[in-house]
């Protein structure tokens, strides 16, 4: 059998999240931050939003899961 | 005639169960692609302003929540029934009733079909890491990947099963892909029209399709592999009648609309056999 379907099925599993929850949190988060703090720069609220997306796509990278 | 002359051999149980099986089955295109687009209607109007995120939610869950059962029934090929013509139709209901989940057809297909082949096995049963002491459990566990070792397990013994794995990856790509596009583009609509209802309704769907119907998913014996179930004060189509999940195991090709006279005609097998919560059936409507 193939070995590219697993390698790409393991690739998805593991890189997929962490890129997800940096975009996805980036821009959902942000839009929180901006909602809660209007003060706050869009900019600023995009990068609070997406590095916690990304902190938590790594984790779910690490256990599997959790996006 | 009597209980104890009944016969309950396998033979007489099948050609009862026969009877159920094969009639077309439009309620689930109409629950598969009628969710569809009432979710699609709802998160573009969530988008264009027309209807407030907090009225939208609500819809879209339940929205979200009828997702899967269509697809369910797809999977077993239970739509079209016996009508060749209408095969199509399994697989339109099976891959858009799911896409508000973001969840790929074929990837639920060839896991489901494991699950039946191997239910409750602790090494082969594709849901089996949903099954544990408390529901939470499983609402917490379809957020985690299905265990790499199983998976890999049935990709090297079937060639098929890594070739569905595999031709489910661009569609799990494209849902992501196209979540993350909305997400930038409409941040909170996608969250609460999105993201947030297709989460839940995976947890939903799990407590109620995997863990309460196999719970305590502790023995393989046919009669035994789901139990019989109900919750007080909960109306059974509130959990889309998976308190009779057992009869699905039993005979996965009756049609879910037609389960409630096939368990009728099959209570005396299903008691004679002991299956767990039968009891329930004495005052089931």
């Amino acid at each position: 059998m193939d070995e590219w379907p697993k390698r790409a099925f393991a690739l998805v599993n593991s890189w997929g999240k962490p890129v997800f929850g940096l975009v996805f949190w980036g821009s959902v988060g942000g839009a929180f931050l901006q909602e809660a703090f209007p003060d706050l720069k869009p900019m600023t609220a995009q990068a609070i939003g997406g590095s916690l997306g990304l902190a938590a796509g790594l984790i779910a990278r690490h256990r599997q899961g959790w996006l | 005639m009597n209980s104890s002359d009944l016969d309950v051999t396998i033979a007489a149980e099948r050609r009862i169960a026969r009877q159920f099986i094969g009639r077309f089955q439009w309620e689930m295109v109409l629950i598969g692609l009628g969710q569809f687009t009432l979710w699609l209607a709802v998160f573009v109007a969530g988008i264009q302003g027309a209807l407030p995120l907090w009225a939208g939610f609500p819809i879209a869950l339940v929205c979200c929540c009828f997702a899967y059962l269509p697809s369910h029934e797809a999977q077993h090929g239970n739509i079209a029934g016996k009508n060749e013509r209408l095969k199509w139709l399994n697989e339109l209901v099976g891959h858009v009733s799911l896409s508000n989940l973001c969840y790929p057809y074929r990837f639920a297909q060839a896991t489901h079909m494991r699950h039946h082949a191997f239910t409750n096995d602790p090494d082969r049963d594709t849901d089996y890491h949903y099954s544990g002491p408390h529901w939470w459990h499983a609402a917490r566990g379809v957020h985690r990947d299905p265990p790499q070792e199983i998976l890999e397990l049935h990709m090297n013994e079937d060639p098929v099963f890594a070739q569905d794995l595999a031709a489910s990856l661009p569609v799990k790509k494209l849902f992501s892909l196209l979540m993350l596009i909305c997400a930038v583009a409409w941040p909170l609509p996608t969250f609460f029209l999105w993201w947030l209802p297709s989460r839940i309704a995976l947890s939903y769907t799990t407590v109620f399709f995997a863990w309460m119907p196999h719970h305590p998913a502790d023995q393989q014996e046919r009669y035994q592999l789901a139990r019989f179930w109900r919750l007080p004060m909960v109306p059974r189509f509130a959990v889309q009648s998976m308190t009779h999940h057992a009869i699905h195991h039993l005979y996965p090709r009756i049609p879910h609309w037609s389960q409630p006279q096939a368990l009728k005609a099959l209570r005396p097998f299903i008691e004679a056999h002991e299956m767990r919560g039968a009891e329930i059936l004495q005052d089931y409507r």
